[in-house]
């Protein structure tokens, strides 16, 4: 039934839920399984080049270490993970432009990630994707 | 507030809740020390020191250093002809456009309306750079344009604000005197000073550079000109060498953000004042307008004449319409100078954050450029240009956007 499926995947304890159910729907479905990180938090009004320059560094660190986690996860259940990417920009926007790019059919997400103070004002990632993406979202709790 | 001890805990807790701010929010470490700054000295009448001064001043010597130095040389050759002429006209018009308008429109006196069109001169480069990475602009060669032109436009600031208020003596004679030799010799003397002593825990070659800052500074500051002129311009010139070797400039970013840049951006805002942006609120909007218009009126016929699309213009005009690190230094420079008073500050710095703000959200949402512009170039000039510019061609053929 689902034949690519994109977890966002964050390091939270609400984005691992969805890993796993996400693993297990692949498992069930003989899906694609694919992930991607979103780095969101890239100073956008900057004192200094380098400001950024590092900070994006860090951050490239940071979800190379989560993404290199994840597929020992994948791995343990057996299975490959189809890509790992990792997007630098809105969150909500770049998993939404991301899904469509590859093609997945579902995105399996945690209910509420890294979004921080904002979400509380501007409401959480998976709202705004379950909201505007093109394929079917599955919010974990 | 007498206690040297108690007003370091006052300003190193404001830094460090800027710090944490800035990693819960997502929203830049200056942009929220300025903030903090702002309310520091409407709400609880937080005061410099001359010691905060003097870390404050440091702190834009190092900032403006690390500016320059960040340039990536062969970018700039490779589009010399292009970001000379955006990044000139880029500074020129708001220039021109901020000083004749405080002058004849808001008849502030002649020394503070040139602050004014320097201040609104400027480009961030960073705040640029950081909306370009969100679409890897920052790889292509429209990008490293862009960036290019942004150098010039920065440049262009420091000379005018080293120059126009420069006391024309003896000083400016021996600072010119030290400035152009230690601007020849300093990109040959960092590869020899770096390979015999870098990686030693004295960090002799970050005290050479501090040593060679602080002496353009003294000199120029006794001729009455500012330190961030060959600050800015030590920065360009090792550009070269900074690029391949990343290190120093590293350590001395962890230095600065650390304890000099919150002492600058803090006391940046510390002199903003809640009333004076309330009732020169027409007036921040009238020059921000004029900032973004006159931006406007020189970056985006030059974009057009070198052939990019009308949504690709547009996007490189808003970008170079924003202003953040230099617009404050200008700023401050002629508050404590006494060359403007506390509510034309108040009126040029609220202006520089507002286009730091509005010109990116405004290209973010509506121009944000996409298919060719956007593919990784090569390394040679014609293979990376051209390719460009032909696609462009072709937009415009087809009625561009």
């Amino acid at each position: 039934m689902f034949a690519n499926i994109l977890v966002p995947f964050d390091g939270s304890a609400s984005s691992r839920k969805a890993f796993e159910a996400a693993i297990a729907i692949a498992k069930a479905f003989d899906s694609k399984l694919s992930i991607v990180s979103v780095e969101e938090h890239i100073p956008m009004v900057a004192a200094d080049v380098g400001e950024v320059k590092e900070e994006k560094q860090y951050q490239n660190g940071l979800f190379a270490k989560l993404q290199r986690e994840a597929r020992e996860i994948v791995k343990s259940h057996e299975m490959e993970l189809h890509r790992a990417d990792i997007l630098t920009g809105h969150e909500s926007k770049s998993i939404i432009n991301h899904s469509i790019s590859i093609k997945s059919d579902l995105i399996v997400m945690g209910h509420s990630g890294r979004s921080g103070a904002w979400a509380n004002f501007l409401g959480t990632t998976a709202e705004k994707v379950s909201r505007y993406a093109k394929c079917t979202v599955m919010i974990v709790r | 507030m007498e206690n040297v001890w108690f007003i370091a805990f006052i300003w190193i807790g404001i830094a460090l809740a800027a710090s944490l701010l800035s990693i819960r929010l997502g929203i830049s470490v200056a942009l929220l020390e300025i903030f903090l700054g702002v309310l520091g000295g409407n709400l609880i009448n937080l005061q410099t020191t001359p010691w905060i001064d003097f870390l404050a001043s440091f702190g834009a010597i190092v900032l403006t250093f690390l500016a320059g130095a960040e340039i990536e040389p062969s970018a700039f050759k490779r589009n010399l002809k292009a970001s000379l002429t955006i990044g000139i006209l880029s500074f020129l018009l708001p220039f021109l456009g901020a000083w004749l308008f405080t002058y004849y429109v808001a008849h502030w006196e002649m020394q503070a309306a040139l602050i004014a069109g320097v201040a609104l001169s400027t480009t961030s480069v960073a705040v640029v750079y950081a909306v370009m990475i969100e679409t890897r602009l920052n790889e292509t060669n429209l990008g490293r344009l862009i960036l290019a032109a942004c150098f010039i436009t920065d440049l262009g600031t420091v000379l005018a604000l080293g120059i126009l208020f420069s006391k024309f003596d003896i000083w400016l004679l021996i600072f010119i005197l030290v400035f152009i030799p230690t601007l020849v010799f300093l990109p040959k003397l960092l590869p020899i000073i770096t390979r015999r002593w870098s990686g030693r825990i004295s960090e002799p070659e970050i005290k050479f550079l501090l040593l060679v800052l602080f002496l353009l500074a003294w000199l120029a500051t006794a001729g009455k000109s500012e330190a961030v002129l060959p600050a800015y311009l030590v920065g360009l010139v090792s550009a070269g060498y900074f690029f391949k070797d990343r290190t120093v400039l590293h350590r001395l970013r962890v230095i600065a953000f650390a304890v000099l840049t919150p002492f600058y951006f803090i006391k940046a805002g510390l002199y903003v004042s809640f009333p004076a942006i309330l009732t020169g609120a027409l007036l921040i909007l009238a020059l921000l307008g004029v900032k973004v218009a006159a931006k406007f009126i020189g970056v985006y016929p030059s974009a057009r004449l070198f052939k990019f699309n009308i949504k690709t213009s547009n996007y490189m005009t808003l970008l170079m319409s924003t202003g953040l690190t230099f617009g404050t230094i200008s700023a401050l420079f002629g508050f404590t100078n006494n060359i403007i008073d506390g509510t034309q500050y108040t009126i040029l710095v609220t202006v520089v954050l507002g286009s730091a703000v509005v010109p990116t959200l405004l290209a973010q949402a509506w121009f944000r450029p996409d298919g060719k512009e956007l593919e990784p170039v090569g390394a040679t000039s014609d293979e990376a240009v051209m390719p460009l510019l032909e696609a462009d061609k072709n937009d415009i053929n087809s009625g561009g956007e």
